[in-house]
This record gives C-alpha cells, structure tokens and sequence, in this order.
C-alpha cells in the first residue's frame, strides 16, 4: 500500500513527522499484537523514512497494492477507515442506509 | 377426483413464484398491482407480500422525497398492519424524507416506555431503531412519565455517544453510554457504539465480539456487516450488501458501480477495459492523491509489473496509444503513462525511445512537485544503468561487451553526478562503465576524484583498491583495502582482493630477490585464507599451490614441493593444486611451451580417470588463467582437460555439477565435444529434461540452424521447463527463442524453414561454439559493409568468408556473399522490436507469446 497512506503522513511530510508516525504506528501495532500491521508498518518506513528513500520509491517502487482493483480498494478502506471515524453527518446517512437494506 | 385450495393451486403458485421475483427486482408498484386481487382470494398466503411491497414502495417514495404519495400509501397499510410495526416503519419513513414528525415519535416514545405494551420484542427494536434513526430534536421537552423520559434520556445517550465517535473522543463515548444499559431497547445500539469505538481504537478482536453479539436484523447489526467485512482479511467474496456498505462508509457510493465493473473485467484477465472503466466514469481517475482514487492509480499502474508479457504489453500499448493520440487525461496519467512504459520497457526499447520516455517523466515529475535535483539525479543514474546493459545480454551470445548506448550512458551517468555531486550510485556506476569500455585514464580519474569526495566510503574504497591492483600499485591498494575492511568486516570482496594484493606483492618481493620478505607478506594472507575448497582465490590449498610455484621459481624448490605436498592434503580434488601450481609457474617463467616442474605429476593425475563433478574446477581454473596467458596459451591444458572430460566417470554427478560445468565450459570449443556427450548420457536417464535439451541445441555446429524447426523445439522446451517450474530453462529458451526470433525478423532471405528433420544426436561438433545470427540492425549493417567492401577482391571475400563463418548461419552467409558478388544486397530490414515511449507501436494482440 501507499506508504504515506499507511503511515498517515502528507506527501510532503519531512523526515521528523514521518518517524514520528511510524514509532506511533509501531506502537500502535507490535510484533506480537498485529504481526501483519506491523510488517506493513516497517514496510512502508523504509520506502519513505528519509530523502533518496522517498525518490527511488516515486521513481522506481513496482510493488502492486492489492490483487485486483476491489483488492486494492479494500486494502486502502482498511486502513483509512479505521484510521478516520465517519463525520456525525456521514454517520446519519450510513445508518440511514443501512436501515434500507 | 378433488378440486385443489386456493392455497395449493399451481395457478397461485405461479403467481407467488412471479410476485417474489418482482419484489426481489424491486419493482414494487407492479408487484402491489399483481398482489391486491390475490390478497383478497387467499389472505394469509399474500398478505404478507402485500405488506412487503407496499412498504418497499413507501420507503421509495420517501427516499425519493415523495412524501404526499408515501403517506398515501402509509394509509393504506395502516389498515393492514399491525400497529407497533406500522408505528415503526411510519417513524423510518419520517426520518428518511426528513419530515420530522413529533406525534409520531411522540406515540413511539410512548409504546416503548411501556412495559404492558402488547409489541413483540422484534417490533420494540425495530421501534428503537426507528427513533435512534430520527434523530429527533423534537423531542427535546421533558415527557410527563418516568418511563418515557428515561427512554429519551437514553436515545440522547447513544445519539452523544455517535458523535463522540465522529470527533474521535473515546473517553466521552463511554462517558456518554453509561445510561444505556443491557437490558435497555437501545441496549444494542449501545453495543454496536462500543464496537465502533474499539474499532477505531484498534481492538479489532473486542470490535467483533461486540459486533457478533447483536440482534439479527436490528439497524446496528446491518450498519455492524460492513465493518466487520473491513476487519476479516479474507479473500472470501465479500456480500454486495455489505460491499454496498463499504462504498458507504468511504463515501464512494456513486463511484461503487464502475468499480464493481471494473474489477468484474479485471477478474475476466481483461486490465485495459478495467483501466478504462475506471477512466471513463470516475472523473477524478487517475490521481496522485492519498485516497481510494489514488491508490487505486498507484494499483493499476503498478500491477503490469507483475503480470504476463503478454498482459502487460496490452497495457503498454494502450497506454501508449493514448499518448500517441493527445488523449492523456489529466497530468498525472502523464506521468505515470512514461514512468510506466519506461520501466516496462526497458529492456527490449530502443535507447533513444527510452531515454525521450523517461525524460518526459521526469519533466512532468517537476512540473507536477517542483525540481529536485536528487530526483533527478536517481533518474538520470538508472537512465546511465540501463543504457550500458550489454546488448546481447545471452549467456551465450558473443560480443557481450557491446553495450545500449555507451555514449548516452555516460551522458546520463555525468548528468546524473553535476546534478547532485554525492550521489554515490552514479558514480560507482560511471567507474564500471569506463572500466568496461577501457577508458582506464577516465576511470582513474574518476576514482581519484571519488576517494576525495568520499574518503569513508568501503564501495569507493574497494573500487579504488581494484583500480590500484590493475596499476600495480599494490601498496596503495592494500591501504585502501585496510580501510575498506574498517567498514565492511563482511564483505568477501575485501579479503579476496587483499590476498590477490599480497600475493601480487610477494611476487615483486621474490623477483627482487627478498625471499624472506616476500614469505612474511604471504604470511600476512593467512587470517583471509578459508577452508571453502572451491574458492581457488581465498583457499588454504590455493595459497599453498601458488606459493609453491613462486618457491619453485624463485625460492627453495625442496620447500616447493613440501608445499604442494600440503596443499594436495588441504583439498579433497585430485588434480586442482597440480593445476594452479603449474598455471601459476606459467605467469611467473612467461612459458608458452605448456612446460612447467610440475607436469611430472599433472599429466598422470589427469590422466587416472577423473569424475564429471570434479572437472568445474580445472575450467574455472584455465578461464581464469586465461585472461593473463591469452587465448592460445592454454592450447595444452585445454586438450588435456578435454581428454580428462571424455574420459570421466559420470559418477556421483548431478544435474547442479552439469550445469556448473557447462556454464564454465560451454565457451570453449575444445569442451563442446565432450560436453555435448556429457549432455547426451543425461538425456538418456531424463529425455525431456529442458536445459539439457536446450544445450543440445547450443552445442551444435554452427550454421546448422533450421529458424522454424529450431523455434518448434524451443516452443517445446518452454513448455516442459514452465511444467517442471525449471527457471533458469525458461530464462534462457525463452532468451534463445527471441534470439530466433530476432534473426528471422533479420533473415534476408526466406529461408526455406525444416529442409529435412535434423537429428541433434548423430552431429559429431566442431569448430567454435555456434551463435545465433547477428541481432541488431548494427550487426547486419557490419556484415553488408564489409562484404561491399571486399567484393572486388576475391582473397578479400575469402578472407571476409573466413571472419564470418560461425558468426551467421552458411546459409544466409553464402547467400550474402552470392548477392554482393551481383551487386544485388538486400536493404537493411527495419527492427521488428516494440518500443515504449512515443514510437511504441501499438501492440497487436494475436501476437502469441513470442517476445
């Protein structure tokens, strides 16, 4: 997945905010608690943690987030949705919603 | 014979089949319509259905803000429904078209704060679903009884509790939810809120519990499905209600179909048609933004990096066409449509299409985010890496130091350091591309400049220290060696290159006659020596044979042969140190007589009957060797090793000792006899083995290539390596194949394909290893120059004849040689290879899966 995406930082985070996002995260999700998170985590660190990782990653990252399109789309809900409650309207509608079917 | 009920005849049964299908559509009206004059003949039966149609077709009005019309229906059903239940879904109704309706809720409160009500449980949570849905603000006076006004208080709470959520403030949900307790009728909207919260607090496991433990059909437990969904990670197919659910929460309602279709296409192999689904109805696709639209971009323009060639050359050719046409759709598929095509592109582009893409890239990169020289400077470096990639890549393809583009690779490579002098990559790079195209002066150079710019650094250190060892500066090189080892105690090439370095200078040290002196500098070896008996650098027993033939030149020959004696028993092979000892003993006397003391016991040794897995080592020995005694010197060993392969014993030797041998071997014309019978006794065991099929192929004489039978044999040597997941079969067949390929797009002729069914087995070969016909329009153009050239003379066309033979096939060379001598030389055909970047041409489908 993209790493900002995973490490909740902007595109044009610096590499203080984005450590600091990433021992946050890592806190958040330890070996032993969210072994998967965790990898994903370190992961995404590497590909962004200082100036020429940010470069190469832009310039020549091939990896593929998911394994179809639905994948994809589920992989980034994941971890935006967990990461974002829904705003007190958004939650009206969603429940609204969900009542209809 | 009895009439059958009502309730039994296949007429009402039809109906029921039909009725059902039609509120299973949604078509509500007509289902309404179809039900009114059976619900009148059989009451219980379509009743039910009646009721169900009539409030799908309510909540439609609503939804659709047609509020008259839903009341109207509303009225209808009030005769038909239960109260509580028609009190429920009238409560739903007014939420969902935003009429509030306070006597409405008002009764609501009323039937759920009593406890003698005659609701079922069911209706008193659809109730509770209802209000909590309303969230009313109506209802803000206080009720007269207790009752009531304890179930206000606690709809508030989970309504405070909700928005707590939203704001991401935990402590304030629970503080919010301590008034709803279990047993409440809001008890599970209490439980979904708490699920929520642990959710988004990363509890997953107390989310499901939580989740798992709500009433079926109530409003939480349907809002619950979704989440839950989210937090499974399966890849089971996920329900469309709650995929429905998803889009909802991520707030791509809209966008859910097209992606729904596109990933129905892209499950169909069809990734074009989903690229353009996604495309063509999301109007902010693609983007370079950090949400679902972006990371879906990063997905479709990542993923042909992993997909079939076939596959991804689609891809690229749509892509390409795109650009070709002007229909980019925004700057970001720009963008990544270079990035893209570059990548996938480069090893079969022409260098001058995929320098163009890759700079358009990176333009728009900086125009897109601003310069930044780093950046740039990473593009140009991979730009100068890929320009200097070998041409003819083929393990076995002659002329593997023609490189892309060396001059644009250097450009690149300069480029790439004058943006940003510490990008080390680039130069490093820049260091071996001078080295492989000899300009040693430039090399030096650089390295000079390298080791001042970065003094600490064990790549450049190591570079330097090689650079030195080829000027024979041994000391210097030994110094940075030191320092290299400083920083890298792991590297192999470190202590590899300081035992080469000390021996080298041990050697000086004997010819000038200080014995001792050189015996201490070989003493200084021994922490790097390792006991790994194929290492004939860094081997005890490789150490002991060299310095035996420096003793034996230069020193004490009774110490000579107590050092062979010890390096025979430092390693179990029979006739290695014998070798090393007499090839070294070569360098140093500069003999090309093949002579050496130690011939006495080598020639025996060789001759006792070796075994196929001992012979690797020797060749690697004499390849070796053969760089600094040149390619005739070893005219002697190499018969002597041929012999011994001949005549060896297949014993104990394994498909990994073939291919190790062969691989050392197979360049050399004395080997290709024997080897091509090594090849033969093991397809005996296994026929269809694909790389010894493949090296069958290899070892045959040259010129005798048959384009369409050859191809054949390839097609089924893939197939039997990507049966048996053979690897590195499929790599190189699939090489060799293109290769083929390559020369029929070059052939001049038609050559007249399977003349005859060659049988590989009977050729006894000769003469060097055969190659495929030239591969590039370069190589052709060559070839008609030098013809052209001497076809005036006859001793010159003999003398071309006599260079080209077993470069091109007889066949396309005799016809050549026949057509220059009338005058008659074909033009040069045009490459037939796919180029990305703008002169991509479009990809043709039915192409197959040759390259």
């Amino acid at each position: 997945m993209n790493p900002y995406v995973v490490l909740e930082v902007v595109r044009d985070a610096d590499d203080a905010r984005i450590r600091q996002a990433y021992l946050g995260a890592i806190r958040q999700a330890t070996p032993e608690t969210d072994p998967v998170r965790f990898k994903e985590i370190v992961t995404a660190y590497e590909k962004i943690k200082d100036g020429p990782s940010r470069c190469r990653y832009e310039l020549f990252d091939t990896d593929c987030p998911g394994d179809s399109p639905l994948d994809n789309f589920l992989r980034h809900a994941r971890l935006t949705v967990r990461a974002r409650p829904l705003s007190f309207e958004a939650m009206k509608e969603f429940l609204r919603a969900s009542s209809q079917t | 014979m009895s009439v059958p009920s009502p309730t039994h005849s296949p007429v009402s049964d039809a109906a029921e089949a039909r009725i059902r299908a039609l509120l299973a559509e949604e078509k509500w009206r007509q289902a309404r319509d179809e039900l009114k004059p059976l619900a009148k003949e059989d009451r219980p039966r379509f009743l039910p259905l009646l009721i169900e149609a009539n409030i799908g077709l309510a909540r439609k009005m609503a939804g659709n803000r047609q509020t008259s019309d839903a009341r109207q229906v509303l009225n209808y059903l009030k005769t038909i429904m239960p109260a509580a239940q028609f009190h429920a879904l009238e409560l739903e109704l007014a939420a969902t078209s935003g009429v509030s309706e306070p006597l409405v809720q008002q009764q609501v409160l009323a039937s759920l704060a009593d406890a003698q009500s005659p609701i079922t449980n069911l209706d008193r949570v659809r109730l509770a679903d209802a209000l909590i849905l309303s969230f009313s603000t109506s209802l803000s006076g206080q009720p007269s009884r207790p009752a009531e006004a304890k179930v206000l208080e606690e709809m508030r709470a989970i309504h405070q509790a909700l928005e707590a959520v939203s704001l991401a403030r935990w402590p304030q949900v629970a503080e919010a939810l301590r008034p709803v307790s279990l047993r409440s009728v809001f008890g599970h909207w209490g439980i979904f809120v708490k699920g929520l919260a642990a959710y988004h607090c990363g509890d997953l496991d107390r989310a499901v519990k939580l989740w798992t433990a709500l009433p079926s059909n109530s409003v939480p437990t349907k809002a619950s499905r979704p989440y839950l969904q989210l937090v499974k990670r399966t890849t089971e197919p996920i329900p469309a209600d709650a995929l429905v659910g998803i889009f909802r929460i991520v707030g791509i309602a809209g966008a859910g179909d097209a992606l729904t279709r596109a990933e129905q296409l892209w499950q169909k192999g069809k990734p074009v048609e989903s690229y353009r689904q996604m495309r063509d109805h999301v109007a902010s696709f693609p983007s370079a933004d950090l949400d679902w639209i972006g990371s879906l971009t990063e997905f479709y323009f990542n993923a042909p990096h992993g997909m079939a060639e076939k596959d991804w050359r689609d891809v690229a050719g749509f892509l390409y066409e795109l650009g070709r046409q002007g229909r980019l759709k925004n700057h970001v598929e720009a963008r990544l449509s270079a990035r893209a095509l570059s990548l996938l592109g480069r090893t079969i582009a022409p260098p001058e299409d995929l320098r163009e893409t890759w700079e358009d890239f990176l333009r728009e990169r900086a125009a897109a985010f601003g310069p930044n020289a780093q950046f740039t400077s990473l593009g140009y470096e991979w730009l100068g890496e890929q320009l200097s990639q070998s041409q003819l890549s083929g393990r076995f393809s002659p002329a593997r130091s023609r490189l892309l583009d060396a001059e644009g690779a250097v450009t690149a490579l300069r480029k790439s350091i004058e943006l940003d002098p510490r990008n080390l990559g680039a130069h490093l790079k820049l260091c071996v591309l001078y080295e492989t195209l000899n300009q040693t002066r430039e090399r030096n150079r650089l390295l000079d400049q390298m080791t001042a710019q970065f003094p600490e650094e064990q790549k450049v250190l190591v570079a330097a220290a090689r650079g030195c060892l080829e000027r024979k500066a041994l000391s210097k090189a030994l110094d940075y060696l030191t320092r290299a080892r400083r920083h890298d105690q792991l590297d192999p090439q470190i202590p590899e290159l300081t035992v080469t370095a000390l021996q080298a200078l041990a050697r000086d040290q004997f010819q000038q006659r200080r014995s001792d002196k050189a015996r201490l500098t070989l003493a200084r070896c021994e922490e790097f020596l390792i006991d790994d008996p194929k290492n004939f650098v860094r081997s005890r027993w490789s150490a002991s044979a060299r310095l035996a033939a420096m003793e034996e030149f230069w020193g004490d020959t009774a110490r000579a042969g107590e050092l062979l004696a010890q390096a025979r028993r430092q390693t179990p092979h029979p006739v290695a140190p014998l070798l090393l000892a007499h090839l070294s003993y070569r360098k140093i006397a500069d003999t090309f007589d093949g002579k050496s003391p130690f011939l006495a016991d080598l020639r025996p040794a060789l001759r006792k009957g070796l075994r196929l897995s001992d012979l690797s080592l020797p060749v690697r020995l004499l390849e070796e060797a053969r760089v600094e005694l040149g390619p005739h010197g070893l005219h002697h060993e190499d018969k002597w090793i041929s012999q011994a392969m001949t005549g060896a014993s297949p014993d104990t030797f394994t498909r990994a000792h073939a291919t190790e041998l062969i691989e050392c071997a197979a360049n050399h014309p004395d080997y290709r006899k024997p080897l091509l019978q090594v090849v033969k006794k093991l397809l005996r065991t296994d026929p269809k083995e694909p790389l010894f099929r493949l090296w069958q192929l290899l070892f045959r004489p040259p010129g005798d290539f048959h384009l369409l039978s050859d191809g054949l044999k390839l097609e089924d040597i893939i197939e039997e390596a990507s049966r048996r997941q053979d690897a590195v079969a499929l790599r190189l067949a699939r090489q060799m194949h293109s290769e083929l390929n390559d020369a029929r797009s070059l052939d001049p002729f038609e050559v007249d394909e399977d003349d005859g069914d060659s049988d590989d087995d009977d050729f006894e070969p000769e003469g060097p290893v055969p190659v495929l016909p030239p591969k590039t329009l370069d190589d052709l153009s060559e070839v008609v120059e030098m013809l052209q050239s001497a076809v005036k003379s006859p001793s010159a066309l003999r003398e071309v004849r006599k260079k080209l033979r077993g470069k091109l096939p007889d066949i396309i060379l005799d016809g050549l040689i026949e057509m220059a001598k009338s005058g008659e030389l074909p033009p040069l055909p045009q490459p037939s290879r796919p180029k990305p970047g703008k002169n991509l041409p479009p990809i043709d489908p039915n192409q197959g899966e040759l390259f």
